[in-house]
């Protein structure tokens, strides 16, 4: 059993592994970084920690809308190594989640694959951080 | 037993013990018969030996150990030191110096036993490796060694009807507190006699610094069977020799050994108590310092750059209030801050010495190999600069001196043809310039050959035949051009050219710059700039739209005001402006950040940045002014823009882009 955050992008739910989660922030001021990729925000100030912030939304291929209330920031950390922040639309909930939640099936989506899980009648898109910070190969 | 926790310890101590190794060689290599230097070398090998024992690197060991048997024999007058052992022992540290990077990336010592190397050092005492394996070991109808203190209390014990036994004990590989199960043996020995020596010295066998063997030296009015047995009534200890030393067997030591120069009328009564003692006074001296991690360093300078920014808001939260003992109080903080940021910043900055000490040894090799006659002088080894910035600063370095040498410096026989001296002159200098750190690695051989250059980028296709009025620095950049250093080619160039984009690179990664100045016939000068401090620097922050950038202060020349119409457009719709009757090339900010033009304006506030010798101007929206930033790295996951040397927090919290201004210029 591992834990999960469940939150919306759109009128999808989606799922990350709290284990990857450092902290959920309300939105703040983003500054721009010129010749980055379009999804890529720009940076905020964490406490004295410059972190990028990338829109889930433009990364994995929803709608873009704007931002509203519910909007926060989820500060991510890859294997230690740097700090992403993603924004996503709202946060719902955290929730535990064994194999047998799990579909056989997966969902692709644009580029990305997500495992399918279920729970208490919602369909969770889970996302796997790896494919959402890094780019395919062809792109790079 | 948890040896991690350690091996950082060890790394740094064999680096400074081989660095000395290294310098004390050279030393030597020049006045061979110096019996103070060998006998340093000695024990920077002894050190080395014992701490390498300790942390299980046999191969370390056994290498050092071999090395260890030629500077004895070297030391007690057995053995001459001529060039061909110089060179034996010159490699021997290299081997030792291989040993440790191994270390360093992956924790264990590796495979390579460097044999070729311990036989040659055996090769030069004449004797194969076993003889030499044990060297405290007693040997029967051998002569006892020990200095003078030591044989006198000897030879008074005799007279007083005391036996003299050594001991020769042998501690259990297996054994995990070998200082302690040491402290034991000596105790129960205490019971019988006293000790009156002991090998390796207290010192060393509390510091652990020994193997699993010691040998003491006892006298006693007891069987000498008897307090061999209650040696071996202490668990993990694995053998003990005995041996009595009868009189005759006594040799006196020319060189006295640092353990023991205590003096004689304490010998036979405090002999342990006052070795302790003194070795207590030696302790305390070398505690003066302390070694930190640098990532400790680190985070108190990001807690300081936190301070700065934090002050910073409340600065400007003071003018509002207008209240003179909060302006007051602010000051005070402000004097804190300054002090504090100074005070860490003086933490982290270490002598460049750190990377100029190995050249020396590198340059005596280089001559060697290339033939050339050469002598390396430096100056200016205690300036000090960012810890950070002198571990960068090593490879550049390395290549400038290498080029000198290989490229600048002629032949012995060449230079006497040009009326010049025989040997050539390369020398390293560093110095404080304001916020800068100046390098320079010159050279008194022939010069950069400026035509063969110009030949070569008109080869390359980087300069048209027809473009021949080129100034000398512009021909001088041709040499930093990555493309313009392909292996095969270039070294049929007089000049040089080898990876000297590489050196460029890294230097302007430091935030620094490189400069040449040429003269043919009489050399060559590498000019390197350097920030003292990666951390916290001055920057001009300029507006573009709703954007602040900033600029970085030492990379600014002057600020311009121009009337748009003095903007000229030139071919290929390159704009330019007349400075001062000099042609500067114009780029606007907002087309360089991938904004829109701003509104039309009939002034233009232009900044006009430096890169060496080249002048480019920046029109920017509007000057908010200077000041202190501390620079953040915008982290592994946005690294690779290159226009982007870093963000920085402004007072009111936000973040600007710290614009890099070699990209600016190109």
């Amino acid at each position: 059993m591992e834990q999960y955050l469940i939150f919306r992008l759109a009128d999808e739910h989606y799922g990350l592994n709290v284990n990857h989660i450092e902290n959920i922030e309300k939105l703040m001021p983003i500054t721009r970084v010129p010749h980055t990729k379009e999804y890529v925000k720009g940076v905020i100030n964490l406490r004295g920690e410059i972190v990028p912030v990338i829109d889930l939304r433009e990364k994995i291929g929803v709608e873009k809308e704007e931002f509203g209330e519910e909007t926060r920031i989820l500060i991510v950390n890859w294997k230690g190594e740097f700090k992403v922040g993603l924004i996503i639309d709202e946060v719902l909930d955290v929730v535990y989640l064994s194999k047998e939640d799990f579909d056989q099936a997966t969902r692709d989506r644009n580029e990305f694959k997500f495992s399918i899980a279920k729970y208490s009648g919602m369909l969770i898109n889970i996302i796997n951080l790896e494919d959402v910070l890094f780019e395919k190969a062809e792109e790079v | 037993m948890e040896m991690s926790q350690y091996l950082g310890m060890f790394i740094e101590e064999a680096r400074d013990h081989i660095q000395s190794l290294n310098d004390n060689m050279l030393k030597l290599e020049e006045s061979p018969d110096d019996l103070q230097l060998i006998n340093e070398i000695f024990r920077s090998a002894h050190t080395l030996k014992g701490m390498a024992g300790t942390m299980g690197f046999v191969n370390m060991q056994k290498l050092t150990h071999a090395m260890e048997n030629v500077l004895a024999a070297a030391r007690d007058g057995k053995l001459k030191v001529n060039p061909n052992i110089m060179d034996v022992l010159f490699k021997t540290v290299d081997a030792l110096e291989e040993y440790l990077d191994v270390i360093v990336a992956t924790g264990t010592e590796g495979q390579e036993t460097n044999s070729h190397l311990v036989n040659a050092l055996n090769a030069i005492l004449g004797k194969p490796a076993e003889d030499m394996a044990v060297s405290s070991a007693p040997k029967a109808g051998k002569k006892h060694e020990y200095d003078e203190f030591v044989v006198r209390a000897i030879e008074r014990a005799w007279t007083q009807g005391f036996n003299v036994y050594k001991f020769n004990v042998e501690l259990d590989q297996n054994c995990l507190l070998k200082s302690a199960r040491a402290y034991l043996v000596f105790r129960a020995v205490e019971e019988f006699g006293e000790i009156i020596h002991s090998k390796p010295s207290v010192q060393d066998i509390e510091d652990e610094k020994f193997d699993f063997e010691f040998s003491i030296t006892v006298v006693s009015k007891q069987p000498i069977e008897k307090i061999r047995e209650r040696i071996l009534s202490i668990s993990e200890i694995r053998e003990v020799k005995a041996l009595e030393i009868k009189s005759g067997e006594v040799e006196r030591a020319e060189e006295k050994e640092e353990v023991e120069e205590v003096h004689q009328e304490h010998y036979v009564q405090e002999t342990v108590k006052v070795v302790r003692q003194q070795k207590q006074e030696t302790l305390q001296k070398t505690s003066k310092t302390v070694r930190v991690d640098i990532e400790r360093l680190d985070v108190l300078m990001n807690l300081v750059s936190e301070l700065i920014i934090i002050k910073s808001r409340i600065e400007g939260l003071a003018k509002k209030y207008n209240d003179r003992q909060y302006e007051e109080s602010i000051e005070y903080l402000e004097r804190i801050t300054t002090s504090l940021h100074d005070a860490v910043m003086k933490v982290r900055m270490v002598p460049v010495e750190r990377v100029f000490s190995r050249f020396p040894r590198m340059m005596r090799d280089l001559a060697r190999e290339l033939g050339k006659e050469f002598e390396l002088v430096m100056s200016g080894e205690d300036t000090e600069v960012d810890r950070t910035i002198v571990d960068e600063l090593g490879d550049p370095l390395i290549h400038l001196l290498r080029n000198a040498a290989d490229h600048g410096i002629e032949d012995p026989e060449e230079r006497v043809k040009n009326g010049k001296p025989r040997s050539g002159l390369i020398k390293l200098c560093a110095y404080h310039d304001g916020n800068n750190v100046v390098i320079e690695v010159e050279d008194d051989g022939k010069g950069i050959d400026l035509e063969k250059v110009k030949q070569k980028a008109i080869e390359k296709g980087l300069l048209k035949e027809d473009q021949i009025d080129l100034s000398e620095q512009e021909i001088i950049d041709f040499l930093f051009m990555p493309s313009f250093s392909t292996k095969d080619k270039v070294t049929n160039l007089s000049g040089r050219g080898v990876g000297l984009d590489v050196v460029k690179t890294k230097i302007e990664q430091l935030g620094g710059m490189v400069e040449v100045k040429t003269q043919k016939g009489k050399g060559t000068k590498f000019i390197i700039r350097l920030p003292l401090t990666l951390a916290i620097i001055q920057a001009l922050l300029v507006t573009v739209h709703d954007e602040i950038y900033a600029i970085p202060v030492a990379s600014i020349r002057e600020i311009v005001d121009v009337a748009k119409e003095d903007v000229k457009v030139v071919q290929k719709g390159k704009e330019i402006i007349m400075l001062r009757n000099q042609v500067i090339p114009i780029k606007h900010l907002h087309s360089i950040v991938g904004l829109e033009p701003l509104l039309d304006k009939k002034k233009f506030t232009v900044v006009i940045v430096r890169r060496g010798e080249k002048l480019t101007g920046i029109i920017v929206d509007k000057l908010l002014g200077q000041q202190d930033i501390v620079i953040k790295s915008l982290g592994k996951y946005l690294e690779g823009i290159r226009l982007i040397s870093g963000a920085t927090i402004l007072g009111d919290g936000s973040v600007a882009m710290i614009l890099d201004p070699n990209m600016l210029t190109v």
